[in-house]
């Protein structure tokens, strides 16, 4: 089996191009043989295909997906500025 | 006083229409104008385009211009992307500027997408392989571009500087260290500096700290949607605190 370093970084690289997910910036650890991915994505169902994508190339590891979709809200305040 | 609107790294999908709408329909309520700072859609697809362009329409009275993004790139159509972004009236900056009359002052906003290198002192030098020559010869030509449009545009009132990658280190700071290089480039730090704009403005690091300034004092904000954490962020800036009046006075 492979060294579990050449799977996170294999992983990461999976994340970054497969399109279901598109996202080179997320975060791929290797925590207690689970798989933590941490980092943000714009909607639910990107955040969801990362669990489906890293099933199909780890098969049977644990996901721990910690990735967030980032608030929209309207701003409460402003910056000034000089 | 005139208030801008920011935000980049929206990272538009097909599926995500009502979500950008949504986003954007107070932007009228806050600022004069609406800057975006690349990655607008999420694999750089003219249907992303549409979606994220047609969101937008509801501001048709409100000046918009944005520069692309790697992600906009992704799927080497960024030409048509760029094309679907302008025929809704978003004006996209790369190595070019545009001049607003809003709030009651004028403002010029010029910008490219950047690339990176890196920073000073250990940024990627055009020597060895053909690739490497590339890879640090694309950030130095939209350089000289940009340098070009700014000695244009710097005398005309206030002047924002739009990008995707980062100028500076600061704004990097909770990003890993080793993936610096293809975060920014000094390069338009220096630039900034050099043409005294008002204030740079740039997306790409989603991990990274919404305040930072140049080694010459000029704000410097990342406002990359992760980081901001609301759909939006609003700058006001006093046409009679510019920088270029400072200087030339
Ligand atoms: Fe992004
Ligand atoms: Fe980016």
């Amino acid at each position: 089996m492979d060294d579990p370093r050449y799977q996170q970084e294999r992983i990461r690289q999976t994340l970054a191009t497969d399109p279901r997910v598109g996202e080179p910036e997320l975060g791929v650890d290797l925590v207690a043989g689970r798989v933590l991915v941490t980092g943000s994505v714009p909607n639910e169902r990107v955040r969801a295909a990362i669990d489906l994508v890293v099933a199909e190339i780890a098969p049977g590891t644990a996901v721990d997906n910690r990735v967030t979709v980032p608030p929209a809200d309207e701003p409460t305040g402003e910056e000034t500025i000089g | 006083m005139i208030r801008l609107a920011a935000v980049g790294d929206v990272h538009c999908g097909t599926d995500m229409g009502a979500q950008i709408r949504s986003q954007f329909a107070s932007v009228p309520d806050h600022a004069d104008a609406l800057l975006l700072a690349g990655d607008l859609t999420r694999l750089g697809l003219p249907e992303e385009a549409e979606v994220f362009a047609d969101a937008l329409r509801e501001l048709s009275e409100m000046p918009v211009a944005a520069v692309l993004g790697n992600h906009d790139h992704q799927s080497d159509r960024q030409d048509e992307v760029r094309a679907i972004l302008e025929d809704s009236g978003v004006r996209v900056l790369e190595g070019s500027s545009v001049v607003w009359h809003v709030g009651g002052a004028q403002v010029a906003i010029a910008g490219t997408k950047g690339f990176g290198g890196g920073f000073e002192g250990t940024h990627a030098t055009a020597f060895g392989e053909r690739e490497m020559k590339a890879y640090a010869e694309h950030t130095r030509d939209l350089a000289d571009r940009l340098d070009r449009c700014l000695g244009e545009v710097v005398e005309a009132g206030l002047t924002v500087l739009l990008l995707h990658y980062a100028p500076i280190r600061d704004t990097l700071a909770g990003e890993p260290r080793e993936i610096f290089p293809f975060l920014g480039s000094y390069l338009f730090a220096e630039l900034a500096d050099r043409h005294r704009v008002d204030l740079v403005l740039h997306g790409h690091a989603h991990r990274g700290t919404e305040r930072g300034s140049t080694p010459g004092g000029i704000p410097v904000r990342n406002v990359a949607q992760a980081v901001i954490q609301q759909g939006y962020a609003v700058y006001t800036l006093d046409p009679a605190q510019r920088r270029a009046g400072v200087r030339t006075a």
